[in-house]
């Protein structure tokens, strides 16, 4: 039992902590409401409540930016590339954990220094070029694969250590393939930490910023972050469409956030405190 | 059993994820070696020595990216540490401690594209919410003009970023606290001790490894910063938020590679030098304590 304090103080907390969680709330509450104000309202950046809602804002952001086509590209880039990053750091990990030689070994050294490591950026370049690659949504894909994957490899490795080797040996000596192993036998058994690889994987790719900066600026290949830079940069002064572009990026991520939020925190903070 | 087991757990799994990270990752990272050293543009790329070195160290505008990375890392983390672990344990004595660790927790999902916008309007020095606030409840002095003033910006930045990633050090503090044994705790209040010496003796020491995780996640984070300072200030006004990777990413827009992959390799040397430093101090810390 956790000892409480007396019930005076725990109002006392409550109320503070109610009071610090304004500073969360209300810019959340800042692009709710300045999203659904006139033009001229939208300017003053205030708290106040719309005198007449504005609906036609949503609708109007989705036209101007051309956000289903950029909803589309998010979500093509954010599932291949986490459906990648899955299933190769799983398979990665796996012959990692199990195995007791020098491949086991250096495989940890490389993961290790992909967990430190900043990326280097602009050589990759170079590299997409050679395979054709820039400007492409599959260019960005492997990139995002890459950097961000040792994480992943380096989670399931952990993981792994508490799924018994036995389990192995009894399939082998039943006369089951290595793949039919790992995808029948193994993979299931991951479950747990396949859920929490899929929850940040798929936030910080959906967010990303700066890969789709350096090698997507321009075309159809736009995905959400991008486009709403750009909207920013050409309707600035038009606030209202500028919240409702912010709400309509973010509330996806918010929405799913609430609904799951035990999941995700759990999730992404393994994603650090391993690391 | 060992050729079965080498059989079994055959390098084809391994070979997937290889592949990617040895074309993506690795070899880029090693042809930073040596693109560093050339004078690497849209057309060509001849070896050009220590050039692009001798090129940043003398922009002045390098010197002003390097202080102001490191402005901002040191003062996130400090920043991100005291107030998260603050808040953690505020929590931990809270009945809604899951209600609160959820809305703290909420800005670190959001993009830094919506956040640096977001930010924006706050931080608008006469009608931003922020300086309204500041104002009605008479501390006009605090009342800056943000995101505007030279000498303010790469304060303002911080507090941006430590806004959006307060509740993520703080869960991460949480889940540490959760597993300390409560009859530690009782056993020391039977004993005598006050809540200072339970957080001195047993709180702070049971913490260490969260406070080496969040510290070192926030220097990785702090030195590498690059969205939130490009879409917020785009490293203004003039140059005075520019940090080292907005540097090295407006040097690739203008087409000099070179010139941007020896940001990089900079960039890659402080990271790796000071990760490793301060990995090692902490480390031996947590044994100490």
């Amino acid at each position: 039992m956790k000892k409480r304090s007396l019930p005076i103080g725990q109002i006392v907390l409550i109320i503070a902590l109610s009071a610090l969680s304004l500073l969360i709330l209300v810019p959340f509450y800042l692009i709710f409401v300045n999203s659904l104000k006139s033009p001229a309202e939208a300017s003053e950046l205030g708290i106040a409540f719309p005198s007449k809602l504005e609906w036609g804002n949503y609708s109007k952001v989705f036209e101007v930016a051309n956000l289903p086509l950029a909803f589309t590209n998010s979500a093509v880039l954010t599932f291949s590339s986490v459906a990648i990053i899955l299933i190769t750091a799983a398979m990665a990990a796996f012959v990692m954990q199990r195995r007791k030689d020098g491949l086991s070994s250096t495989l940890s050294v490389l993961v290790m220094l992909g967990l430190v490591v900043p990326p280097a950026i602009v050589p990759l370049y170079k590299v997409l070029s050679f395979f054709h690659l820039n400007g492409t949504l599959l260019g960005v894909v492997l990139i995002n694969v890459a950097t961000r994957s040792p994480l992943s490899v380096f989670l399931a490795h952990q993981f792994l250590k508490s799924i018994s080797k036995e389990i192995d040996e009894a399939a082998i000596i039943d006369g089951c393939g290595k793949y039919r192993l790992f995808f029948r036998i193994v993979l299931p058994l991951m479950g747990p930490i396949i859920v929490t690889l899929f929850i940040f994987n798929s936030t910080f790719v959906w967010n990303d910023f700066m890969y789709v900066l350096y090698f997507l600026s321009s075309g159809k290949q736009m995905t959400l972050p991008l486009t709403m830079y750009l909207f920013t940069g050409q309707y600035g002064s038009m606030w209202n469409l500028v919240f409702a572009n912010i709400l309509i990026i973010s509330a996806p991520l918010l929405l799913i956030y609430f609904i799951a939020q035990r999941f995700i925190i759990a999730g992404m903070t393994a994603g650090a405190i391993k690391g | 059993m060992h050729k079965l087991e080498r059989k079994t757990y055959s390098i084809s799994f391994v070979i997937p994820w290889l592949l990617i990270y040895g074309i993506f990752f690795v070899l880029p990272t090693l042809f930073s070696f040596y693109y560093a050293f050339t004078d690497w543009n849209l057309t060509s790329a001849k070896f050009s020595g220590f050039s692009n070195f001798v090129e940043m160290f003398q922009n002045p505008v390098f010197s002003t990216a390097l202080t102001n990375t490191a402005i901002f890392t040191i003062m996130s983390i400090i920043l991100k540490v005291v107030i998260s672990l603050a808040l953690a344990m505020a929590l931990y004595h809270c009945i809604a401690s899951n209600f609160f660790r959820t809305i703290f927790f909420s800005p670190y999902v959001l993009s830094y594209i919506a956040i640096g916008v977001l930010f924006t309007a706050v931080m608008h020095p006469e009608i931003g919410v922020l300086n309204k606030a500041l104002r009605a409840i008479g501390l006009d002095f605090l009342a800056l003009n943000w995101l505007i003033d030279k000498g303010q910006v790469i304060y303002s930045l911080v507090f941006i970023d430590v806004w959006k990633s307060a509740g993520f050090h703080l869960a991460i503090f949480i889940a540490a606290l959760q597993t300390i044994p409560s009859d530690m705790m009782e056993s020391a209040s039977i004993d005598g001790a006050g809540p200072w010496k339970k957080f001195r003796y047993i709180t702070f020491p049971m913490l260490a490894s969260a406070f080496n995780a969040n510290i070192i996640f926030a220097l990785i984070v702090g030195l590498t910063k690059f969205d939130l300072v490009y879409v917020t200030t785009g490293g203004g006004p003039g140059y005075y938020s520019e940090v080292l990777k907005t540097l090295v990413y407006k040097q690739f827009a203008m087409g000099r590679y070179g010139l941007a992959t020896a940001g990089e390799l900079i960039i890659f040397v402080i990271v790796i030098t000071l990760t490793v430093t301060l990995r090692k101090f902490l480390d031996k810390r947590e044994v100490e304590v």
